[in-house]
């Protein structure tokens, strides 16, 4: 049985370059560009306008973006080797910036990829040589507190994505090489060392129940792994292009990932088959993400080469 | 003036006999020679000889390739060209650096004739300074190639003739283009503004570097005068998109997954240009930890430098390469079907476009 799904509405020209990040709050969605500017779309009104505009966020231009999932914090990572915490002010619903993690261990290039923790408390960051930083954002001094090494020291593969759990348990990470690491971080030691895609690995994201891993990158396939074993349990395959994002659903029933082809597609995890496939282009999406259900049916957005946003409605009810 | 070269070839001999000297006399080696890097100072000297008392052209490339682990990078090597030159006390532009072929006759102030370089190697460029006339009637565009080994390919298969597109001329600086080179684009687009000028460069951060110092060195600050701006012909990011990131469009170089008849369908295309590299690395790399600084350095020259369209785009391009986190070299064209076709479809593209 395949899901309907409709686009809604697309936001043309969101952003004056490419789109290269999306974050999703209960009621924003953060979109990050080649432009120092970033955006926050209103995701509860039906034409989706642009709530505020972060100008001067990130002078060359930013790659990623994440929120934590109460929806309180962000963080952004720019393409001059900067990061960046904003936080949400409940009150006016406005994000102000909440400090720049800086220091020695924040040189150009350090930090590519970045996910947030559930509250917001631990930033987990990917650098160039391979490592796997963990910072302690809430602390005014924004200290780093876990450093994973992949690889011999400071000769790892570049880090080209990260993922935290949601209970904070795990850290996982997909690299260069095509090697998907999973991190046990109350131990701070390396829990599983994941190979099989050879390539390298854009995306990586674990499941909401904490169980299962999904990797993703240039072999256009998506491997899914458990935590319990570290074990291979299936591949989901019918991509035809590089995987550049993955996002679980808010009940990890379904999975949803982009290509450079410019499709997006829905699985279903039980049954390890494609669902729904869309295209609003052909130009690469860098970013699809599930918006938090608010109780209206499941949606979920792209953004990529075209430089708009484009959100998803499931059809229900017939 | 340029310096003869004969007068270089003297001024590297009357070095190395001072060195000899010294070895003979038991005494300490001393080399006026400005270097950052001890004990390479001979290489390139030496190569310098070589290429002059024989009357070839002697390339950086050449240089790079043949002494990889004495330099390390194109850039060493850059720099000790320039240090060479000012050793020698002549110019760099007399160490011969930019070539071109093609049916273009240079005149020169002393009524000497340069060109047309119409056999399957290159002639050296000529000063700016020193023309005194270039007859370009022949020539539908030009195409400047930032490599040595893809400027001789093209220039050994013809290219500037056989093009569908019609005839043409090929230049090279051979890696960042130096100021004589330059000033002569400057020249030749002042004297030929319908003339369309090309740059193919590698898709990583030194080749777009290349582009935009091309773009930079030969803008010509006249006013009321205007040449059509420096065109970008690739590698482009789409370019790579279009044939590597498609899985349908398999084509994979040299992993495991290479399919059993793909060696037997590369060996057809031998009848065609085949570019060989004297270096083993793939055309297709990820990016390394220097090449995303480079390009973080660009990008921050580039918004700096305010947002003309040919900034906007070439920034827009080196986000989206270390987004890709893969470079490409002009190879991979060659690799991936035939480089000129595919320059014949770009440059035929660009006409119609224009």
């Amino acid at each position: 049985m395949s899901k309907q799904y409709l686009t809604t509405h697309t936001v043309d020209d969101a952003h004056i370059t490419d789109i290269f990040s999306l974050a999703a709050t209960p009621r924003t969605l953060l979109s990050a560009s080649g432009s120092s500017t970033l955006h926050v779309h209103d995701t509860t009104d039906p034409s989706f306008p642009l709530r505020q505009s972060i100008p001067d966020a990130h002078k060359l231009g930013c790659h990623h973006v994440c929120t934590s999932r109460n929806g309180l914090y962000a963080a952004s990572a720019g393409f001059g080797g900067e990061v960046k915490i904003w936080e949400l002010n409940k009150e006016t619903g406005d994000w102000s910036s909440g400090g720049e993690i800086t220091g020695p261990t924040v040189k150009p290039g350090e930090v590519w990829a970045i996910a947030l923790s559930e509250d917001g408390g631990y930033l987990a960051s990917t650098t160039n040589d391979g490592r796997i930083n963990v910072w302690d954002v809430a602390d005014q001094s924004k200290a780093k507190i876990r450093e994973y090494e992949t690889g011999s020291p400071g000769s790892g593969s570049f880090g080209m994505c990260v993922d935290l759990s949601r209970d904070g348990k795990f850290t996982a990470s997909g690299h260069q090489n095509g090697s998907v690491y999973v991190f046990n971080n109350d131990t701070g030691r390396i829990l599983y060392s994941l190979s099989g895609l050879a390539k390298p690995v854009r995306a990586v994201a674990i499941s909401p129940a904490g169980t299962r891993v999904a990797a993703a990158g240039d072999a256009g396939i998506i491997a899914i792994y458990d935590t319990k074993h570290g074990e291979h349990v299936g591949n989901l395959t019918g991509h035809s292009s590089w995987i550049t994002s993955l996002d679980w659903s808010d009940t990890g029933e379904y999975l949803l990932s982009g290509s450079m082809d410019g499709k997006v597609k829905v699985w279903s995890i039980e049954r390890s088959v494609c669902v729904a496939t869309h295209s609003e282009t052909d130009k690469a999406l860098w970013a699809v993400r599930w918006l938090p259900k608010t109780g209206r049916s499941e949606m979920f957005c792209t953004a990529g080469a075209n430089k708009s946003i484009s959100f998803y409605r499931e059809a229900t009810g017939s | 003036m340029t310096t003869s070269a004969g007068t270089v070839v003297s001024r590297i001999e009357s070095i190395l006999e001072a060195i000899l000297d010294c070895v003979a006399q038991g005494q300490e080696l001393s080399i006026d020679f400005v270097s950052n890097r001890s004990g390479s100072e001979n290489s390139p000297q030496t190569l310098a000889h070589d290429a002059l008392v024989s009357g070839t052209v002697l390339t950086k490339r050449h240089i790079f390739y043949q002494h990889q682990g004495l330099f390390v990078r194109q850039r060493t090597v850059d720099e000790l060209v320039d240090n060479l030159a000012s050793a020698l006390n002549v110019r760099r532009d007399d160490l011969n650096i930019g070539v071109f072929s093609g049916p273009l006759s240079i005149r020169l102030k002393d009524n000497t004739v340069v060109g047309p370089a119409t056999g399957d190697v290159g002639i050296p460029l000529p000063a700016a300074g020193s023309i005194a006339a270039i007859s370009c009637e022949t020539i539908r565009w030009i195409l400047i190639a930032e490599k040595d080994a893809i400027y001789r390919s093209l220039t050994s298969c013809l290219f500037w003739q056989t093009s569908c597109v019609g005839p043409g001329l090929l230049i090279t600086a051979k890696g960042y283009p130096d100021m004589l080179t330059c000033s002569f684009v400057q020249l030749i687009r002042f004297n030929c503004p319908h003339i369309p000028i090309f740059v193919l460069a590698d898709y990583d951060p030194d080749g777009l570097n290349i582009l935009r110092h091309y773009r930079l060195k030969s803008e010509i600050v006249s006013q009321g005068f205007t040449a059509p701006a420096i065109r970008w012909l690739g590698i482009k990011s789409e370019d790579l998109l279009e044939r590597e990131s498609r899985l349908d469009m398999l084509r994979i170089p040299s992993d495991n997954l290479q399919l059993p008849d793909s060696q037997s369908s590369r060996e057809n295309t031998g009848s065609k240009t085949s570019i060989s590299s004297t270096e083993c690395r793939e055309p297709i790399s990820a990016l390394s930890t220097r090449d995303r600084n480079v390009a973080v350095g660009i990008l921050k020259k580039l918004v700096d430098s305010g947002d003309d369209s040919a900034a906007v785009e070439l920034g827009r391009e080196l986000q989206v390469m270390l987004m890709m986190g893969i470079k490409a070299e002009i190879q991979w064209l060659d690799e991936a079907g035939n480089l000129t076709e595919w320059l014949d479809t770009k440059i035929g593209q660009m006409f119609l476009g224009a």
